[in-house]
């Protein structure tokens, strides 16, 4: 249940807070970033850290302005794939918190 | 009393899990075997039942659950798990087709790679072989009695027998009944009892089956008949009998329990059966239709039943000490499971019954409540059978409901874990997904394929979500009135009952959509 308490608890974080949003998506190699238990050590992410490179970033923001960064870096090979994802994940994020407005629908409706 | 810092909507939300955790326990249901557990001890029910139904089968008593569940695994030729002994769906559905006697038996998936019948089954074959009694010709005991025949299946030739014996008694000469639609017979209680009736009519029609002599088709249908009202919990079988011995029923003499149909409001044609009847009369009458007429045991499609529980919860309101009745209906295992198809036919027959007789499903079944109480020494055991029945609908109903809940929170937990893509034990794709940022990480050797199948994987678990927390959504309307110091079983099964229908609905949609492969 500790699974379910804890993504209830980032949903509850989320709804209070659905003003902005940044998707921000990284390429490069792995071995900086992995733990010893071999999950990613995401406070590690920098858009300037080393072999870690920033290949797209958004912001929306509260008013709806929204900024977009995409990276200009011939190096990256699969530079079309990554951004298909950025945006697949932009639309994911929005999708999801119109999933929440629904869901506390639920709750007006009683 | 202290005073209470008022609820918000976030509070129930990050209650939810305890909530419905609560509500499992008061009301004694729970999902079905979870594929990923959310919610700890959610499937004990089904382990009480399992543990009872094995015994059934001989499967010795004292062993830890793990060796019993392995053993059952291993007989009924499903894979070992890791670790081993766990009772997943899989091991609930073959044990259900072995001991739920309400569905279609495969019977090739019954059998080993040299065609003989795998040990589960021929435990199952000997167990109901037992339970019938048709070969003996001794009184028919429908359900099992907890008596084991040994602690080792039988062996192949013993099962041979057995069902040669079967075949005898079941009217079948030689090489009538194939092997096949023997075991069909033997473990859907339905088909048997068509094939009875089919059977008895057959002798009635019958030049050669007269006088004194007793035709053993006859026999077989008296006493299938009966082993069908012991399924819709009846114990005891004067619904059955002929004659109406109401002379000592004097329990009954007053006004007729019906009385308050509105005859006069009738068309001349309208068949009249309430009104002038007694309780005792009318509830056997009742039970002894809904075993006897074919169109009253025709089980409902999900709208009819739907629309049966819709009209039934409000009368949970309505019935006395209706809380000490649920517990001690969810308490008896054997009561729970056995005949939950069944018990949904005999609502529906319920349903047809009393609108024969210009009566709705709840008005009716009320009526024949209060009737019965009028004589409730006497008609006890049919008072018990009619909650017996109204309850094995709820609960199951109940079940699902939690079960899509269940689903819907998993699906909750996958969406913020986010997708992950590994590949030889290397991550290829992850994502982290926050209240206001998302971070995607894509490795330099990740493939186009990877790449894209995360993709799509983000649009088709947008459409789960959405589901999900419109499930979810649903679920906690119900529970954000409930107060935890007194939650009741009542409470749960009339607020999520009144939401049942939605949520089921969802939560099919939700499940057709199936879960995407996890790297």
């Amino acid at each position: 249940m500790s699974s379910l308490k804890e993504a209830i608890g980032k949903f509850t974080d989320s709804v209070k807070d659905l003003s902005s949003l940044e998707v921000l998506t990284y390429t490069g190699s792995l071995e900086q970033v992995i733990t010893e238990s071999g999950e990613i050590d995401w406070a590690s992410f920098k858009p300037t850290g080393g072999k870690v490179v920033l290949a797209a970033a958004t912001q929306i923001k509260a008013d709806y302005d929204t900024v977009n960064f995409r990276s200009g870096d011939p190096e990256l090979g699969n530079l079309g794939d990554l951004l298909e994802l950025h945006a697949a994940a932009i639309e994911s994020a929005q999708s999801g918190r119109l999933a929440l407005v629904k869901m506390f629908s639920g709750l007006l409706g009683q | 009393m202290g005073s209470r810092a008022p609820r918000t909507d976030v509070d129930t939300l990050s209650e939810l899990g305890d909530v419905l955790l609560r509500a499992q326990r008061v009301t004694g249901v729970a999902p079905n075997v979870p594929a990923v557990t959310v919610y700890r001890e959610d499937y004990e029910p089904r382990l009480v039942e399992a543990r009872r139904r094995l015994r059934e089968l001989g499967y010795p008593r004292g062993l830890a659950d793990y060796e019993l569940f392995a053993r059952f695994r291993e007989e009924a030729g499903l894979p070992p798990t890791s670790p081993p002994g766990r009772f997943d769906r899989a091991a609930w559905e073959a044990l259900d087709e072995l001991r739920g006697l309400e569905g279609e038996v495969d019977e090739m998936r019954w059998r080993d790679r040299e065609g003989r019948l795998l040990p589960a089954m021929r435990r199952a074959i000997r167990a109901r072989s037992g339970e019938l009694e048709l070969a003996s010709g001794e009184p028919l005991v429908f359900s099992g009695s907890g008596e084991e025949t040994g602690e080792e299946p039988p062996e192949v030739g013993e099962t041979a027998a057995d069902l040669r014996g079967l075949a005898g008694a079941l009217g079948g000469g030689e090489g009538e009944l194939s092997e096949e639609e023997l075991l069909r017979l033997l473990f859907d209680q339905e088909r048997m009892l068509r094939r009875a009736e089919e059977a008895a009519a057959e002798a009635a029609e019958d030049p050669l089956a007269f006088g004194e002599i007793e035709d053993e088709r006859v026999v077989l249908y008296e006493r299938v008949r009966r082993a069908e009202l012991a399924r819709l919990g009846v114990v005891g079988d004067a619904a059955l009998d002929d004659e109406d011995d109401d002379e000592d029923d004097d329990e009954d003499d007053e006004e007729g329990y019906f009385d308050e149909v509105d005859l006069a409001a009738r068309a001349d044609d309208e068949p009249l059966a309430f009104g002038e009847g007694r309780p005792r009369l009318r509830i056997r009458e009742f039970f002894r239709d809904l075993v006897d007429k074919p169109e009253f045991r025709e089980r409902p499609n999900d709208r009819q039943l739907r629309m049966h529980l819709i009209k039934i919860t409000p009368l949970l309101d309505t019935i006395t000490g209706i809380e000490e009745r649920w517990r001690e209906f969810r308490d008896d295992s054997r009561t729970v499971w056995e005949g939950k198809r069944r018990a949904s036919a005999w609502l529906h027959g319920a349903s047809k019954w009393l609108k024969e007789r210009g009566l709705g499903l709840a008005e009716g079944l009320e009526r024949l409540l209060k009737g019965a109480a009028r004589a409730i020494k006497r008609l006890a055991g049919y008072v018990k059978a009619m909650f017996t029945n109204l309850f094995r609908v709820l609960y199951h109903d109940l079940a699902r409901v939690f079960e899509a809940t269940h689903a819907a929170a998993v699906e909750l937990v996958e969406y913020v874990r986010g997708p992950r893509v590994c590949r030889d034990g290397e991550l290829q794709v992850a994502m982290r997904r926050r209240a206001d940022r998302i971070d995607f990480f894509v490795a330099e050797s990740a493939t186009a394929d990877e790449i894209g199948s995360v993709r799509r994987r983000l649009k088709s678990g947008d459409q789960r979500l959405a589901l999900s927390a419109e499930l979810l959504g649903l679920v906690l309307g119900a529970v954000a009135s409930w107060t935890l110091g007194s939650l009741s079983a009542l409470a749960v099964l009339r607020d999520l009952g009144g939401r049942a229908q939605r949520i089921l609905y969802v939560g099919g949609r939700l499940l057709a959509l199936g879960r995407p492969s996890s790297s």
